[in-house]
């Protein structure tokens, strides 16, 4: 390329429209997220501190509850055990009392409203985590949580409605045939309807074996017998 | 001041460190260690979930088949951990055709799955293959734990179905639940907890299960592991149970939620105002037989959550059984095998 040439396109690069460059690549998507991260991280920061103070407040609980016991064992048991008989008999007062007390703590509404609150809490920083990294994935042009849960959603009202779908037919063909009991069975007096359930029961008079699972896999498709899942390990 | 020490309680130590060095060369490890006992046909599958059903083991069965509705929390394994105490194995002698659903391992794209997808959904449709598999209009529904509470929605939804209900430790009153779990349950954002993680983890689970009896639990079991080390029943059973406990599958969390909401933060169940996809749940539609097993020592599920499921339901021919053991021991222990499970087999045989 002639030297000129090579110059005068270098600076219509450079001076035309080099904003429109950054978008096109993920580092360019990362450049438009980055204030958004930076945002969700100084965020989280501070929810960090309502998160270790309610995790300061959870050991202290269990601080305070252990010393507290230890004098109950130690007021119990006020000498140091000498023989194999009174040493057992210290264990069993220990854990007695011990569990007694952390009991009553574990199911005291104080601790679960603080253990509620650690939850939550971490909750926050985890949705803090998930918005990041969200974030990163559309720079990378990837689904992120919502549009994966959205998915996950779609394919669970699919399976709904196949369920129904199959209910109606299974109950449609055996409307013609003259067995009320069988009908009754299958369409249900409730309910969201049945799919393969009764489709592999109308097979199911010869159901197989352990040892022909793999022919009866071949045989009625419905029946969904795996032979690796069959039977004693 | 002397201080003498008792030469047994030197040798009591030293033999314990010498047992927890010698631990990895006298236990089989955790996978080396199957948790399945008694044969059985996977009948049925839909998604996740299977429909396990036990080989008879008698000549003659009842007419009526069992169907076992295993909790949501920890896999059904408990109910056949071991061939002395296995709650499937003790049924099927007693003449029982035993089915029972495995709820399997929801993944994050089964996160909306949620109380009427397992009630109307995967619950009914095993009730209706094994009515057809067996040949019955309807079968004997048995619901342990939350597996309990399932089954009692069910069975009011479509009575029609259920010839005679088994609640073992069900889940129904969630006010009076003197738990720890219930106190937990009673305080957490569910609602924020399913739209950060969806799936209920098992490490939740892992740490509900932590703060139950923690030291006897925590430190006191271990203690009597190593003490026992040398003893191979005890061993063998000790870790059986480990395995099972340490095999939580996530809870689906939509069914989480609703579970918490409606069992422990509105009480809904019991005040027959739940509802099930649109469908208000009445106990009184509950008018079958029903055989009520609670564990006075349960504390997981206290007496007080249980009991009223008795009072709440429609049945006139209704029974109550209260045994002085815990939430597991009442499924898989000797007395469950001498004392729990003759007794719901008389009744259940008077009526299937």
């Amino acid at each position: 390329m002639h030297p000129p040439f090579l110059w005068a396109g270098l600076v219509r690069m450079m001076s035309g429209k080099p904003q429109t460059l950054a978008p096109m690549g993920p580092i360019g998507n990362y450049a438009e997220y980055s204030k958004r991260i930076a945002a969700e991280v100084a965020e989280s920061t501070a929810q960090l501190k309502e998160f270790n103070d309610s995790l300061l407040l959870y050991y202290k609980q269990l601080a305070d509850t252990w010393f507290d016991a230890q004098k109950k064992v130690n007021a119990k048991v006020p000498q140091v055990p000498q023989d194999a008989e009174q040493f057992k008999a210290y264990k069993g007062v220990w854990t007695a009392i011990l569990d007694n007390d952390f009991t009553e703590l574990f199911g005291s509404k104080r601790f679960g409203k603080n253990y509620g609150k650690l939850v939550a809490q971490e909750m926050e920083l985890a949705n803090h985590w998930n918005n990041v990294t969200g974030m990163l994935l559309k720079s990378a042009n990837l689904p992120d949580k919502k549009e994966i849960d959205g998915v996950c959603r779609q394919i669970h009202d699919l399976k709904k409605r196949i369920s129904a779908l199959e209910s109606q037919l299974l109950f449609k063909r055996e409307s013609k045939t003259d067995d009320a009991k069988t009908s009754r069975i299958a369409a249900g007096p409730k309910g969201r309807g049945m799919a393969d359930g009764a489709k592999a029961a109308e097979a199911a008079p010869g159901r197989q074996s352990k040892a022909d699972v793999t022919e009866a896999s071949k045989a009625e498709p419905k029946l969904r017998v795996r032979s690796d899942d069959a039977g004693k390990r | 001041m002397q201080v003498s020490v008792d030469p047994k309680i030197i040798e009591d130590a030293l033999r314990f460190g010498r047992h927890v060095a010698d631990a990895p060369k006298m236990v089989a490890a955790l996978d080396e260690v199957s948790l399945e006992t008694t044969e059985y046909d996977v009948a049925y599958q839909e998604d996740m979930i299977r429909l396990l059903h036990y080989k008879r083991r008698t000549e003659k069965q009842h007419r009526t088949p069992l169907v076992i509705s295993y909790a949501i929390v920890n896999r059904y394994h408990i109910l056949d951990i071991h061939p002395e105490r296995s709650w499937v194995r003790n049924l099927l002698d007693q003449g029982f055709d035993v089915y029972m659903i495995d709820w399997g391992t929801p993944g994050q794209t089964d996160k909306y799955l949620g109380l009427d997808d397992y009630v109307n959904g995967y619950l009914d449709h095993c009730i209706r293959f094994v009515q057809r598999d067996a040949n019955v209009d309807s079968v004997s529904l048995q619901g342990y734990c939350t597996g309990g509470t399932i089954a009692a929605a069910y069975t009011a939804l479509h009575p029609e179905n259920v010839r005679n209900l088994v609640a073992t430790a069900p889940v129904i009153d969630g006010w009076r639940d003197t738990t720890v779990i219930s106190n937990l349950a009673k305080h957490v954002d569910v609602d924020k907890m399913f739209s950060t993680i969806g799936n209920m983890p098992p490490e939740f689970m892992y740490y509900c299960f932590s703060v139950l009896k923690p030291f006897e639990q925590g430190i006191t079991k271990y203690i009597n592991f190593f003490d026992n080390i040398e003893n191979k029943r005890f061993v063998d059973n000790f870790i059986r149970v480990e395995k099972w406990l340490m095999d939580t599958p996530p809870i689906a969390g939509e069914l989480f939620r609703q579970w918490i909401k409606n069992i422990y933060q509105d009480n809904l169940l019991i005040k027959n105002e739940m509802h099930v996809s649109g469908e208000r749940v009445s106990l009184q539609n509950i008018t079958m037989p029903i055989f009520i097993q609670v564990a006075a020592g349960d504390h997981l599920v206290s007496p007080e959550c249980s009991m009223p499921l008795y009072y709440a339901v429609g049945s006139a021919d209704k029974a109550m059984r209260i045994y002085p053991i815990g939430h597991v021991g009442m499924i898989a222990s000797s007395l469950s095998q001498r004392t729990v499970l003759p007794e719901l087999g008389r009744w259940l045989r008077e009526r299937s």
